[in-house]
């Protein structure tokens, strides 16, 4: 997995000094063209995710906020670990009219890669504040220590 | 797949006390009859590190993530820095500052602005 370089969050100058207004927002994510807001329905999405190591074990974290950590569906296969899940629309049809939706909806599938001294017998994981923790434990001659691995 | 990507905000937005990257919290804005309700997104965040204050017309959301990488980590695969939540919206004279109401849960801050009387549709009776 490659280190993917930030975005740069593409700039326009209104020629408002400082704060920009909220109008000017709402265009652009109209306009900006990665994705195109829809008022009705799901679009597919992905939640913001990274994965660290320290010597007893490897964290993966997975941004999901406001979404029931009951509902993630977190297995492994081989070497991969897959989080599954779904964020439910909280749209009530009636009385509402949504003026923006930028939170992102329906379900979503993301796959990891686990180093070979991943300990597949101990996973474990835990939600707060929308971040979830996936505990991965390190088999037992791997504990102790970040593998480093040698380029030649 | 696209690689998600959390929207930082541009410099001139917020005054930058430290070198972690400021990002904008996606929203929803819905209209109801009795006022606007606003659910932002700020994972990372717990109720006691919201800001929210309402000066100058101008309403202001802030969210401190405490760092919750662990001491001796060593990333491995990161798609966004930490980083902390600020966002801005202008607020009419259709909210009634007063009555703002925020609570927040699973990292998804809800925040209720009721319609002031002013901006509440009043029907007029033809005698």
């Amino acid at each position: 997995m490659a280190l993917l370089p930030r975005k740069k969050d593409e700039s326009r100058s209104f020629g408002l000094p400082g704060l920009r207004s909220e109008i000017n927002r709402l265009f652009d994510s109209f306009f900006e063209g990665r994705e195109l807001p829809t008022l009705f329905g799901e679009r597919g999405f992905a939640p913001v995710m990274d994965m660290v190591e320290t010597p007893q074990e490897i964290q993966i974290r997975a941004e999901i906020p406001g979404m029931d950590a009951k509902s993630l569906d977190i297995s492994v296969s081989g070497d991969t670990l897959t989080l599954k899940g779904e964020k439910k629309s909280e749209r009530e049809e009636k009385d509402e009219n949504y003026y923006v939706m930028e939170r992102s909806y329906g379900s979503f599938s993301r796959s990891v890669a686990l180093p070979s001294y991943a300990d597949r017998e101990k996973i474990s994981a835990d939600c707060k504040d929308g971040v979830l923790t996936i505990h991965v434990g390190k088999k037992e001659e791997a504990r102790g220590k970040t593998i480093q691995v040698d380029v030649k | 797949m696209e690689v998600p990507v959390k929207k930082q905000a541009e410099r001139g937005d917020v005054e930058q006390a430290s070198d972690r990257p400021y990002y904008v919290p996606r929203v929803d804005i819905i209209e109801s009859e009795d006022g606007l309700t606003v659910l932002a997104a700020l994972p990372g965040v717990d109720k006691d590190n919201v800001s929210l204050t309402a000066e100058g017309g101008v309403l202001s959301v802030s969210g401190r993530v405490k760092s919750s990488l662990p001491e001796n980590a060593d990333a491995r695969y990161v798609e966004a820095e930490e980083g902390d939540f600020h966002r801005s919206f202008r607020l009419g004279r259709d909210v009634d500052k007063e009555k703002m109401e925020a609570s927040m849960q699973d990292g998804v801050l809800k925040l209720f602005l009721p319609k002031s009387q002013w901006a509440r549709t009043k029907k007029i009776e033809v005698k």
